[in-house]
């Protein structure tokens, strides 16, 4: 059967709309572990969903799926529009092993085989019950800002290293530290060389990210940059992908300008805060 | 003639372990292949087999003299011997699939051309972790087909394991590792064996796996992830796939005989 070829470059989406991955649209966590099996709970609001992305579901023929990867494998869970919750067992999954899930819109029209409405961007992770935190989905930016401070850094502020764990290590001039830390010139002058570094870092490794530990520093960073500058480094809409690596500089520069031009507490840029004061 | 199939002890892997590095004495980089030699395997067979080192694995039976001329005859063959429900599937039993790297070691262990060495690389592509590791465990040379071949059609795991049994590839590390749609896609991979796999030969094609024009590494780092975008990649078939095919896999569509 012959399908519609269709150009499909970096920032060509050709329709295919991104499903806000909040929890008012759906959420997903791990009820039990029994040996190698785990039960999870997928909540969601079906007509929420499609709102979101601006599709009729009575105008478009189509199937709202969850896709659940484990080591490469792939489930796929059909999720239907009279319910609201799915309980589903994944078979076959190592400790210490992701699980990744992707929500999908996808097409059941026999003209329009294998096409996607809308998805979410990236795979999402889930919940543990046991983690003792309901909104760990959103703190990736707490606890991952942590300076070592230097006395051998050669006139630099600061040096970012990649370690073996890959974690980012981050030091700093201690004197400079010392003297300026509660200062808005720290943030002017350290936090654009700080986070070119990183994304250096990240970008450097973009062939392990898939694979970082979560209790690693580089995660935290990623989903930092994922979540707060709204930059993905993986999935679909990744603005950078190894095969491509004469965009790397332009990447990096992205990241950069998007976090100096963000207002932070919604007032100023960091920039404008040292200009001119809180 | 098929035996009892057994678990190595906390003693029996470290036996092993000690005769690895021992191997590796001297050795100045993890990137270079220790020599194994006769007598080295001499005494892993020594262990393999004692009670002291080991125990008997419930209900399975294997033959250690069975020939593998490729990985995905071996991930095949421990399907059929291995129960999937059972503990032994799981890789994370460091006992027996250490047990099953020390069976088979004269073939997963590449051959010297002085015929009376091996090769003898890192512990992590004979040796699970005790918990996965999400860099290590698919480097495991005997764990790997396994877990390929008992959850994908063998039409699939054919593309990731023409090769010889000692050999972890680049198309491991680049292709199987980099996408989950690439890799569990029947039709992307239909493709994909069409494109970069000799019919006749049943070799890989040169440079299927490097950065130029429509390569492999290319359909799965870039193609497929643009796909996604637009495409559910799993439910697409062969002739979809090969149809969206961009103009510069046009070189390796030529080659390729259906």
């Amino acid at each position: 059967m012959k399908i519609k070829k269709e150009i499909s470059q970096s920032f060509n989406f050709l329709g295919r709309k991104r499903i806000n991955q909040k929890e008012e649209l759906f959420s997903a966590k791990i009820l039990e572990r029994i040996d190698q099996d785990i039960k999870i709970q997928f909540k969601y609001d079906f007509s929420a969903i499609y709102s979101n992305v601006s599709i009729d579901p009575k105008l478009v023929n189509s199937e709202l799926v969850l896709d659940v990867f484990v080591l490469g494998e792939l489930t796929r869970i059909s999720l239907d529009k009279a319910c609201s919750s799915i309980d589903h067992i994944i078979s076959d999954v190592p400790d210490g092993a992701n699980l990744e899930l992707r929500l999908k819109i996808i097409s059941v029209d026999k003209n329009l085989p294998g096409r996607i409405f809308a998805a979410t961007a990236n795979k999402m992770s889930l919940k543990s019950k046991d983690d003792g935190n309901e909104d760990n989905t959103n703190t990736s930016s707490n606890g991952i800002l942590n300076f070592d401070q230097s006395d051998d850094l050669n006139g630099r502020l600061i040096h970012v290293d990649w370690t073996p764990d890959s974690d980012i290590k981050i030091k700093i001039d201690r004197i400079f530290y010392e003297k300026y830390k509660d200062k808005s010139l720290f943030r002017a002058a350290v936090y654009p060389d700080l986070i070119r570094s990183i994304a250096i870092q990240l970008i450097s490794h973009h062939d392990e990210l898939d694979q970082l530990d979560e209790s690693s520093s580089a995660f935290d960073w990623l989903k930092y940059f994922s979540d707060k500058l709204d930059i993905p480094l993986l999935g679909q809409d990744s603005i950078f992908h190894t095969a491509e690596i004469t965009d790397a500089p332009q990447a990096i520069d992205t990241i950069v300008e998007t976090f100096m031009s963000k207002q932070w507490n919604g007032e100023k840029t960091i920039l404008e805060e040292f200009l001119h004061g809180n | 003639m098929e035996i009892n199939a057994r678990i190595l002890n906390d003693d029996g892997i470290s036996a092993i372990k000690r005769i690895f590095s021992n191997a590796r004495v001297g050795l100045a980089s993890t990137n270079i292949a220790a020599n194994f030699k006769t007598d080295d395997f001499t005494q892993i067979n020594n262990i393999i087999y004692d009670d002291k080192f080991t125990i008997i694995a419930p209900d399975t039976m294997i033959d250690p003299n069975r020939i593998f001329s490729n990985r995905l005859e071996l991930g095949l063959y421990l399907n059929s011997v291995i129960d999937k429900k059972s503990s032994l599937s799981q890789y994370e039993n460091v006992g027996f699939w250490t047990w099953i790297s020390a069976l088979y070691l004269n073939q997963i262990l590449e051959q010297k051309k002085s015929k009376s060495e091996y090769k003898l690389w890192t512990d992590v592509r004979y040796i699970p972790h005790k918990k996965l590791s999400k860099l290590r465990w698919y480097r495991h040379l005997c764990y790997l087909p396994y877990h390929l071949c008992s959850r994908r059609p063998a039409s699939i795991a054919e593309f990731f394991l023409m090769m010889e049994p000692y050999k972890h590839s680049e198309n491991i590390e680049k292709l199987w590792t980099q996408d989950k749609e690439f890799s569990s896609s029947l039709g992307v991979i239909e493709v994909a064996k069409e494109l970069y796999i000799d019919k006749k030969t049943k070799e890989y094609r040169k440079k299927y796996t490097g950065d130029g024009p429509g390569s492999a590494k290319r359909l799965a780092n870039v193609i497929v992830k643009q796909w996604q975008m637009n495409y559910d990649v799993n439910m697409l078939s062969r002739d979809q796939v090969w149809d969206l095919l961009p103009k510069e896999f046009d070189g390796w569509k030529k080659l390729s005989t259906r």
